[in-house]
């Protein structure tokens, strides 16, 4: 295992402990200041692949809009007890994604990946490659979004 | 250089954390950050996949990226709508309300 991978597994470790403890803490507040924390090491898991551009639009996104939306919607609804649901349920939950995990691990493995990259990002590669290949595929992203954003304005708008 | 199998690997505890939220939570705000939590962990492996790949894996997570933003415009918008209706973003208690 290389130096770099160790890091990595370091920031992605830290991801996986703040994701745990948005999911458990009682306060959506309090979760969100975990939120900030797993976006902070995911950056960070992210720079250390060599995925610099992806790591800055993964900071503007979740920190500018996401972070920024729940926070108003945590400040627009009754605030609610979040009682984890019942043991079944719960235990239907951890069966679930453990399963999931160990398909995905699993498949994973067995497709025999095993090499050493190395990768740093190139702005106009990536420029080039969007509005190139994938043009059609922003253009859809793009319209899917403005209607989606409209979509939302009219959805929370309404009046019951 | 980065081992690609193990960078992999790691990221898909993340993932289970994200699914496991969605499933054993009830506060539909908590569901949306557990949404996110398993997209996220998509978003790490897309950065894994660029190693890989070259630009495409960047290119795919950075299109990602603004779906991930768009579910949580919706589901946000969604809440508070369910908010103003039931008075609750409890989901149970909301399908308490509707079996009444």
């Amino acid at each position: 295992m290389t130096f770099d991978t160790t890091i990595y597994i370091i920031a992605v470790a830290l991801v996986i402990l703040f994701s745990y403890l948005a999911i458990r803490t009682k306060s959506i507040l309090i979760s969100l200041i975990y939120l900030v924390g797993m976006y902070a090491a995911g950056a960070w898991a992210l720079i250390q692949v060599g995925a610099w551009f992806l790591a800055l639009i993964y900071l503007f996104v979740n920190a500018g809009g996401v972070l920024v939306l729940i926070i108003f919607a945590s400040m627009l609804t009754r605030p609610a007890r979040d009682i984890p649901t019942n043991r079944r349920i719960t235990f239907y939950g951890i069966i679930t994604s453990t399963l999931l995990i160990a398909l995905i691990g699993y498949y994973m493995y067995a497709s025999n990946i095993n090499y050493v990259a190395s990768y740093s990002s190139n702005y106009y590669s990536i420029a080039s490659f969007i509005f190139s290949y994938y043009f059609i595929g922003i253009i859809v992203v793009a319209i899917a979004a403005l209607s989606i954003y409209f979509g939302a304005i009219y959805v929370a708008g309404e009046e019951k | 250089m980065i081992d690609v199998l193990v960078a992999i690997l790691v990221v898909l505890p993340a993932f289970g954390i994200g699914i496991f939220g969605l499933l054993a939570r009830r506060h539909f705000i908590r569901i949306i950050i557990s949404v996110e939590i398993a997209l996220n962990a998509v978003i790490l492996t897309l950065g894994v996949f660029s190693a890989l790949n070259g630009t495409m894996g960047e290119a795919i997570g950075i299109l990602f990226l603004f779906i991930i933003a768009m579910e949580v415009a919706i589901g946000l918008a969604i809440a508070i709508q369910m908010d103003k209706v039931f008075q609750t973003v409890d989901i149970y208690a909301v399908r308490k309300i509707k079996d009444e």
